[in-house]
């Protein structure tokens, strides 16, 4: 596909981030050799406990990711000849896959210390971790995340939630010793309260930078954003992962200044939401040549802590949305537990709605793209309700993107990008329309004011 | 003999209205065996599950993408369909995100007069996830009493129980029929007992259900020499499935681990020490430890997961220290086969003198496909062979047919290759 270049150039921090993120890389990969334990977990895991030790955690979706962008169809292939049914999470097969035959893109794929996975937000992320710790026989933890209750008849917000979150705390208090059972170490109390702030502290940074892309113009595309997500997902306890968010923060706000923009003649924004195909990153070029920018995406603000809190149902205390810094263990857990809990906004559609809608408001989107994530229930979750309510609430046009998140066998890219063309003509056609409404719009209304 | 219990099936719709009419009750549609559904019969209302029917679920298809299962966008399209207009509430448990997905969908759209998603933790064997589901439930209860205008004292949730546990045992107590060679009754006969259990009000089906085990004791026992095999997986409530294996191919369906199935059934509520004190507490344990589980939920204290299995999870797990928050010394008392998901499936194989286990998975189903490698190892262990089958809502005999037969071809009786101690330990 030979495209028109129509975006502006690499962020000039993305050296620096490349160096953490290879720091990263080459710390699993020489987990072997170095003797340390390595935990594997789900990026939905706590995981300020987790760095809280003296570990090499991987986060099963950083790893699964960028199989896919290394297209290392192999491993997926290699985890279906073993039972594990095509149809389940890319991610997942591509981790078990590596699993299986010891081998990566890092080269020798480690064995586990443990194993954690986490219930709620989407099984997938229990069972996915359950059948890697089976794998290799090696000890497994669940923690279940629990939803808060969207029921809201009988006025239950604040019992519900102060439930949910007395039970999560009690689980990670569980998950403490398991971890320190399963590493032989015991938990450092400085290193826990360090990685609990400086998640939070990387939170509230993820959210400045989705801020900043949304301006309008916006400064970055969405390939930028994505190539910063393992700063959240695999790194965000860490004070590296500031640096460069901050770094980057910084060099977004000169190029707004500057009045550089990610693509030349932006026509139209839009809403991304979902994980990407890390195949197909060239398909967003596509967009881009097309005058399409990107400029926001639930799926990457879930990430941050604004639209968490900003969507959490009525009646949900205000002592939910408070933070303060932790002291001691006990107030690192119960933040902790507050940041899981809040975090599972997807598997209630209600709340995933409010929360499509409140980001298409505010970046002032002219449609949106769902990526229909083959395998993944959770992203996935309530996605053609969105874009229904999107669609009669807002008037904005959607369009349905099928494929994966990991395996490339499952996009065909001819078909989606004549699909893709259709859809930006159409969001162009309706944007016109509505702007020649607005315009006769506000002549009637100064008419009548005259 | 079975044939009222089919009719129920057949017509469940029209059953369960007329249902509500005569007996002028509330019906309430639930979507997951973990609907603890003592509390809204003792309401007054009749639960009644949702399950599937042949009809394509095209009208899911605007909210639900392709790739959930078919189970579950087939109780969407009835809820949108109209199907199920006569209903006046809609429960469900929380499983999976799937059946979350058709439920918000159903709640969103469909618009029952009362509706309700309970949090059934994914985690059943600590202290803290029963209090949270012992409250979940409190919330629940209250919500009923509301809803049905009157209050819901302790002795009505001991009669509900009551209703619920004899149905349970009376099918348990037919179910021990299945591990005879041959079987006194079959497994597509199995499924209609607990299948018509599900759509009916249970003090009518224990009803049926005694009238059967009289007619049942003068019965001639099925032809004998055909293959004895299990089903493993996820929910079948298509009896299709059953004629083929059973009518067409010819072997025996002796056992099963689903929760249309056995999993529906094993596990009361009584004895317990709760029931007297507090019925409520009695049922939470009933659904997060006395239940066979279902493969979303999860053990948080038993951190080693054993494979390949033969029941060496007890002896692991006793090295294990137990974290701080884990149940006390009840959990053994409660049998831990009960937790382990393999170990129950595989005992229950071993005593129905399973030769051969056909792993179903509705297409998509994350919760068992994940299981699958690992569960047909386990019967690998014990020299049990498997056969993986993907179904949806429609059966295609023509295709799946040719499998089934030539995995049953290989079948013969099976001499378990487990440890002697572990053999004596086995309930029959």
């Amino acid at each position: 596909m030979k495209l028109k270049k129509n975006y502006s150039p690499p962020l000039k921090c993305w050296g620096f981030l490349k160096e953490v993120n290879d720091a990263y890389d080459k710390r699993i990969a020489d987990s072997i050799e170095a003797g340390k334990p390595v935990i594997a977990a789900t990026a939905m895991a706590p995981q300020q406990l987790i760095n809280a030790f003296d570990v090499v955690y991987i986060a099963g979706e950083w790893y699964g990711s960028i199989c896919g962008f290394h297209r290392d169809n192999k491993l997926v292939e290699t985890a279906e000849s073993c039972g594990f049914p095509h149809e389940l999470c890319s991610y997942a097969r591509m981790t078990l896959g590596s699993m299986i035959t010891r081998t990566g893109f890092l080269g020798k794929y480690p064995v586990p210390t443990a194993v954690i996975g986490t219930e709620g937000y989407c099984n997938v992320q229990a069972k996915w971790f359950e059948a890697m710790a089976r794998y290799d026989n090696v000890p497994f933890f669940v923690i279940d995340n629990v939803p808060v209750q969207q029921d809201f008849q009988k006025n239950w917000g604040e019992e519900s939630v102060k439930d949910t979150v007395e039970f999560v705390e009690r689980q990670i208090e569980n998950c403490i010793d398991f971890l320190e059972w399963s590493t032989g170490q015991k938990l450092n109390e400085e290193n826990f309260i360090e990685t609990t702030i400086n998640m939070h502290r990387n939170e509230d940074l993820w959210d400045d930078l989705l801020a900043l892309w949304g301006n309008k113009p916006s400064p970055v595309t969405i390939r930028n954003l994505f190539t910063f997500e393992n700063l959240i997902i695999s790194l965000p306890c860490t004070s590296d992962a500031s640096r460069v968010l901050e770094a980057a923060i910084e060099e977004i706000r000169e190029r707004i200044e500057k009045g550089v923009v990610a693509v030349e003649n932006e026509e139209i924004r839009l809403l991304w939401q979902a994980q990407p195909g890390w195949y197909l990153l060239n398909v967003l070029k596509f967009f881009e040549s097309q005058g399409a920018a990107f400029v926001a995406s639930p799926y990457l603000a879930i990430w941050g802590t604004k639209y968490r809190y900003d969507c959490c149902e009525p009646g949900t205390p205000d002592w939910f949305r408070e933070w303060k810094d932790p002291t001691n263990i006990a107030e690192c857990v119960r933040q902790v537990a507050i940041g899981s809990v809040a975090t599972e906004i997807r598997p209630r559609l209600d709340a995933a709605i409010r929360v499509n809608e409140q980001l298409a408001i505010d970046s002032q989107a002219d449609g949106g793209v769902w990526h229909a994530v083959r395998g993944c229930k959770g992203v996935s979750y309530g996605g053609l309700g969105e874009l229904e309510a999107i669609r009669n609430d807002l008037g904005l046009p959607g369009f349905v993107l099928e494929g994966s998140p990991s395996d490339s066998r499952d996009f065909s890219e001819g078909p989606a990008l004549r699909q893709i063309k259709v859809f930006i003509e159409q969001v162009k056609r309706m944007k016109k329309k509505r702007k020649i409404k607005q315009a006769k719009a506000a002549k009637r209304a100064s008419m009548k004011s005259d | 003999m079975f044939s009222r219990f089919e009719e129920i099936i057949a017509n469940r719709h029209e059953h369960a209205r007329q249902l509500g009419r005569e007996k002028n009750k509330k019906i309430f549609g639930y979507l997951c065996s973990y609907v603890p559904e003592e509390i809204i019969y003792a309401a007054g209302g009749i639960p009644i599950r949702i399950l599937t029917t042949e009809e394509s679920p095209a009208l899911s298809e605007t909210l639900m993408q392709s790739y959930y299962c078919t189970f579950s966008r087939c109780l969407l399209h009835q809820g949108l369909n109209g199907d199920l207009d006569y209903m006046d509430g809609l429960v469900t448990a929380y499983s999976c995100a799937t059946m979350r997905l058709a439920f918000d969908n159903m709640q969103r759209s469909v618009k029952f007069p009362y509706s309700r998603f309970l949090y059934m933790p994914g985690i059943i064997d600590t202290p803290d996830a029963k209090e949270f589901y012992y409250k979940e439930l409190q919330r629940f209860l209250r919500d009923m009493e509301d809803f049905f205008g009157r209050s819901i004292t302790d002795d009505d949730l001991r009669e509900a129980i009551g209703v619920y546990d004899e149905n349970r045992s009376l099918i348990k107590r037919i179910f021990e029929g299945r591990k005879a060679s041959p079987p006194n009754i079959s497994g597509r006969e199995a499924y209609l007992l607990t299948l018509s259990s599900m759509l009916t009000d249970k003090a009518d089906h224990n009803k049926m259900l005694r009238e059967l085990i009289d007619e049942l004791e003068g019965r001639k026992p099925l032809p004998e020499g055909a293959s004895r095999v299990m089903l493993v997986g996820s929910p079948v409530d298509n009896l299709k499935l059953l004629d083929l294996i059973e009518k067409d191919i010819g072997a025996w369906v002796v056992g099963d681990d689903t929760c249309t199935g056995t999993r529906y059934v094993y596990g009361n509520v009584a004895p317990s020490d709760d029931l007297e004190d507090d019925p409520l507490r009695a049922i939470v344990e009933r659904y997060m430890i006395r239940r066979a589980p279902c493969p979303a939920k999860h053990s948080q204290t038993r951190w080693v997961q054993c494979l390949p299995c033969p029941f060496r999870d007890v002896a692991c797990f006793d090295l294990v220290p137990q974290p701080r928050n884990s149940l006390d010394d009840s959990i053994s008392f409660h049998s831990p086969e009960r937790i382990c998901r393999f170990r129950n499936a595989l005992q229950l194989g071993i005593n129905h003198h399973v030769e051969g286990v056909i792993a179903v998975q509705q297409k998509f189903c994350d919760s068992h496909g994940f299981d699958f490698h690992h569960v047909t190892q386990a019967f690998q262990h014990v020299g049990i062979p498997s056969l993986f089958l993907e179904i949806d809502n429609v059966i295609s005999v023509g295709q799946i047919k040719t499998r089934i037969q030539a995995f049953i071809e290989m079948l013969h009786p099976v001499d378990y290759m487990i440890e002697p101690e572990i053999r004596e330990g086995i309930q029959v």
